[in-house]
């Protein structure tokens, strides 16, 4: 994959005498000591990380960690005090101002964790705000925000009042706003912190189906470990202004770079890093459609479970049969297909352990595993949902 | 650190004990009438002086207008009036004949007082490079055909007179004369709302070398220091003079003294000697010209004058006590100040050169001032054109509409209007209009300058640290200290008026602007930004309606301010509603007064109510 940002030996200084202390920093000094030595405070150091294309990059640490001051960076809200952060061939850190705002108005957008949104305009207005910015008549202006509220779910409140609204369609203007320009990267500053539970993940399961349409890479700050997991391709440890680690969130789970990311990621509900893939079992219960119900009965009975999974041309998967109905149908010479049960549980191969836990234990029977196809992958069943997040 | 603090503490505290303990404290001072004019200020010091010398009193003086002064000898707060201008008192002979006061004689008598122009103006004056302008004016009966020298501001086809202080006995006897030589075709009987305007008017149409035509009296320090004419009037007549048909007699200036005063046998002593006092138009003028020559104070002027007058002393006092005086005064010379209980340094600023300084300025950039002074003057007068085209009906019902719509209640839209009406059926309709429009003016420009300077310093660190002191200046300022050099820059009348309503009505909008702006939630800011809008756009889509409930506040503030200012700019002759106040404060008219006062509360609030509610309806609409 392309990268899209690429930062470089970014440092973020506060005090009076910031030369001196990055000097101090390029001989090897700890923060602490430089601290001590020039009361420099250093928010950011020396931080290096490329953004891919189209990937969900989120940065989590502490408060404090710098990670706010790095996402601001990207769009210059806040000034690097040394370093580089290259987009398309350009410094962003040195763009003047025509060239910075150009920049935000056609490759950048920001949503903020208090939404940030302005109570004198109306939601359609909010959303077009950008685009204004930008240049668009309002016409065209106000048609591509309309599609924007359709895309977020917000359709039919255009000319509602920002107060109006609850904070998770807040975000969604939030959002829609910032998709309106069609950025190329999404900076998104704690944007879930401000909902409750419920509501955010709502949100986060949206978030992931948007941007799997849009294509858009989105940079996501959070202090919630599971927030990261669940929707960072990549995720970015940030610790005192320094980068510990940056991985997917599976081989950050199995390969902790120290003890710090250890903890940190103990919080954390392995059920939602842990995906199917990884403890699916193959099934040996399988028949086809066009089996009998007896051949059906047989397999059952060697591998001694009372259901077998069915499965269609090309592997694909059709449903359940069980027991009882196998020897009902052999019974009235039915076909397997008068009493397939179609609906029944199924998991995606990437599907999280946390996602389909509620449904293990409506299913009667073991999970079925599919891929895009449908193809039929393997199973899951209770135990081994229990075993894997022991 | 805390310990050192609190042993510094007691220590101031013992001190002050033993200080406070050891002063006995004597009878109660004795209250001067300080009527504001140097001549009564320098009786009041010389007379004090003696009583503290001689009868061992202490003395202290009550400052305010002479009416005033007088309901204050009448019931007893104050104990003495060196300077009682009988005929100019509203009342005082029945006052006197009905035995609320005690008149102990007169003080001078051999005052003159009339209409002067200065000297300049009839016989030119060539140091100066003055041509005569009226080489025969003599009489009040030849002003009519001058009244093309001294051009009246407002009115530039007719002449101006600056009239008496409004509430002063004269002011009516001054009208009379105006309307008997028939000035009232061609000239404006102008008040100048107060003796510093008035005096402040005089000095600067003279250090400019301008023709000036004015009422004045002597003894003054003004008339001593600059040289008038008193024009020619006919001889005095007393039935025809109170029809303004004769010259003014010399007013007698008598001592009065409170009636509890008086008949206290404590103050016998001190009875006789007021008895006695006694000097002269002249020799109260040459004190007050020497206090002008050398800038000393009221008290040194009274040592100089006692120093050069002993047998006039000794007739006051009598030998005893004149020796008793000399030697208590030489004693205190010689004695050496209590250094903890007397302030031992004083810098010697000379208040004459800020004056001077100031009085040049204003001469040297007068074409400058003057350019304002009509483009002030043309703005009031298009708006008071503008309210005066708007029959008064339609201007009810337009305030009807306004309290109805900002409120969406009809019974506040009619409470308006009937506050409205109230105010035309007492006659006050034109007075309303006139205050109206300066406050309109002056809150026009302060909008137009307070509002982009308060974006300004909400968006620059460095402006904001500039302005806000003196922000907290202009706040803080009383706000007489606008009006003298207002007065200096402008003139009288109502550019001045606009010009320090102005200076006083502009720092709300500022401040509530910048706070409104600095106090948006930032993150909206930043929204904006982040999406590439530039300043300008930011200021307008984001930060000006984000701060606009505050921003109006300000407005409503500005509002106020400036309707809290119209009595005071009265003193420097804004025509309207103030002036009623002023002049029925001058003359101690309770009904005016209160009529006139509430015609001023009535418009105020209007205006903070209708502004109110159209705030209320910009927070809805921000919200809803």
């Amino acid at each position: 994959m392309d990268n899209i940002l690429e930062v470089k030996n970014l440092y973020k200084l506060y005090g009076a005498n910031k030369s001196a202390a990055l000097k101090l920093s390029k001989q090897g000094m700890t923060k602490d000591e430089i601290y001590r030595k020039t009361k420099v405070t250093m928010a950011l150091n020396n931080i290096n990380l490329d953004v891919k294309k189209g990937e969900i990059l989120v940065i989590i640490g502490l408060s404090g960690s710098g990670k706010s001051t790095l996402l601001r960076m990207f769009n210059k809200l806040n000034v690097p005090s040394s370093g580089k952060i290259i987009f398309q061939d350009k410094d962003i850190a040195r763009l003047n101002k025509n060239g910075l705002r150009d920049f935000r108005k056609n490759n950048i957008a920001m949503v903020f964790q208090n939404f940030g949104l302005m109570d004198h305009k109306n939601v359609l207005k909010n959303i077009s705000y950008g685009l204004e910015i930008k240049g668009l008549n309002s016409k065209l202006a106000e048609e591509k925000s309309l599609a924007m509220m359709k895309m977020v779910g917000l359709d039919g409140l255009e000319n509602e009042s920002i107060n109006s609204l609850s904070g998770g369609m807040k975000q969604r203007v939030g959002i829609a706003r910032g998709l309106a320009t069609d950025p190329e990267i999404l900076l998104m500053d704690e944007p879930f912190s401000a909902l409750d539970p419920l509501v955010r993940r709502d949100m986060q399961f949206e978030l992931i189906s948007l941007q799997e349409n849009l294509e858009t890479t989105i940079i996501f700050i959070t202090h919630d470990i599971d927030e990261a997991f669940k929707l960072g391709d990549r995720v970015a440890i940030l610790k005192d202004g320094e980068l510990i680690q940056l991985d997917t969130p599976a081989n950050i789970s199995k390969n902790p770079a120290n003890e710090y990311v250890e903890d940190f990621i103990g919080n954390a509900d392995k059920s939602k890093v842990i995906t199917v893939r990884d403890i699916m079992i193959r099934p040996n219960s399988v028949v086809r459609l066009k089996d009998s119900p007896i051949h059906a009965l047989n397999i059952m009975k060697e591998n001694a479970v009372s259901s077998a999974y069915v499965l269609g041309p090309k592997l694909k998967f059709q449903g359940v049969i069980t027991l009882d109905d196998a020897l009902k149908a052999s019974r009235l010479n039915l076909s397997i297909e008068e009493v397939l049960i179609k609906d029944v549980a199924l998991a995606d191969l990437d599907s999280t352990v946390h996602e389909i836990m509620d449904m293990s234990v409506e299913s009667p029977y073991p999970i079925a595993v599919i891929d895009k196809s449908k193809e039929l992958k393997g199973i899951v069943s209770k135990v081994h949902i229990l075993t894997s997040i022991k | 650190m805390k310990n050192i603090s609190k042993k510094i503490l007691c220590l101031f505290l013992i001190l002050f004990t033993l200080i406070t303990s050891s002063t006995s404290f004597a009878n109660s001072p004795v209250k001067f009438a300080d009527a504001g004019w140097d001549s009564i200020k320098f009786h009041n010091a010389l007379c004090g002086l003696i009583l503290e010398n001689v009868f061992d009193y202490t003395y202290t003086e009550v400052p305010g207008g002479s009416s005033i002064l007088h309901e204050g000898i009448k019931k007893g707060e104050i104990q003495i009036n060196m300077e009682t201008w009988t005929d100019n008192i509203n009342g005082y002979y029945q006052d006197l004949d009905a035995g609320k006061l005690v008149e102990l004689g007169s003080n001078f008598d051999d005052n003159r007082q009339g209409i002067y122009v200065p000297r300049y103006v009839i016989e030119g004056d060539r140091e100066r490079g003055i041509k005569a302008l009226a080489p025969n004016l003599k009489t009040v009966e030849d002003l009519s055909q001058y009244s093309h020298i001294f051009k009246d501001e407002d009115d530039p086809s007719k002449g101006r007179l600056l009239g008496a202080t409004p509430g002063w006995d004269v002011d009516k006897i001054l009208l009379k004369k105006y309307e008997h030589y028939d000035l009232d075709k061609n000239y404006v009987y102008f008040r100048s709302g107060s003796q510093s305007a008035h005096d402040a008017t005089i000095t600067s149409a003279y250090e400019k070398g301008e023709p000036i035509l004015t009422y004045y009296w002597e003894p003054t320090w003004l008339m001593g220091k600059y040289d008038f004419v008193l024009l020619e009037d006919k001889p005095y007549e007393e039935t025809k003079y109170q029809n303004g048909e004769t010259s003014f007699p010399s007013v007698n200036v008598t001592i009065s003294v409170s009636n509890d005063f008086y008949n206290d046998e404590n103050n016998k002593d001190v009875i006789e000697f007021l008895k006695l006092y006694k000097t002269s138009s002249k020799l109260t003028s040459l004190a007050l010209s020497h206090m002008q020559d050398t800038g000393e104070d009221y008290e040194q002027t009274a040592l100089w004058f006692i120093s050069e007058n002993p047998d006039l002393i000794k007739s006051w006092l009598g030998t005893k006590n004149y020796e008793k005086l000399i030697s208590s005064l030489n004693s205190k010379n010689k004695g050496s100040n209590n250094f903890f209980r007397e302030f031992p340094f004083k810098l010697n600023i000379n208040y004459d050169n800020i004056d001077e300084t100031v009085r040049d300025f204003s001469i040297r950039h007068d074409k400058f001032f003057g350019a304002i002074r009509n483009g002030l003057k043309n703005l009031v007068s298009l708006i008071e054109n503008i309210l005066t085209f708007i029959p008064w009906l339609v201007f009810i019902i337009l305030v009807f509409l306004v309290g109805y719509k900002s409120s969406k209640k009809i019974s506040t839209g009619l409470l308006y209007g009937c506050l409205l009406l109230l105010i035309g059926s007492l006659g006050l309709w034109n007075l309303m209009i006139e205050t109206l429009s300066i406050v309109i003016a002056s809150v026009v420009i302060s909008l137009l300058l307070g509002f982009p300077l308060g974006i300004l310093i909400s968006s620059n660190e460095l402006a904001n640290k500039i302005t806000r002191p003196i922000l907290d200046c202009l706040q803080t300022m009383p706000v007489f200290v606008y009006l003298i050099p207002a007065l200096l820059f402008f003139g009288l009348g109502k550019a001045p008026a606009v010009i320090a309503t102005t200076i006083y009505a502009i720092v709300p909008i500022i401040r509530l602007t910048n706070h409104g702006i600095r106090e948006i939630d930032y993150e909206i800011v930043e929204a904006s930004e982040s999406f590439g809008a530039s300043f300008i756009q930011t200021l307008i889509n984001v930060k000006i309606p984000q701060a606009l409930p505050t921003i109006m506040e300000g407005v409503n503030q500005t509002i106020m301010m400036a309707m809290s200012m119209v009595v005071t700019t009265s003193m420097i002759g804004a025509t309207g509603l103030g002036m009623e106040v002023l002049v029925s404060v001058n003359r101690i008219e309770i009904g005016r007064g209160i009529i006139s006062g509430g015609a001023v509360v009535i418009l105020a609030i209007l205006l903070d109510r209708m502004t109110q509610g159209i705030i209320r309806k910009t927070g809805d609409d921000n919200n809803g």
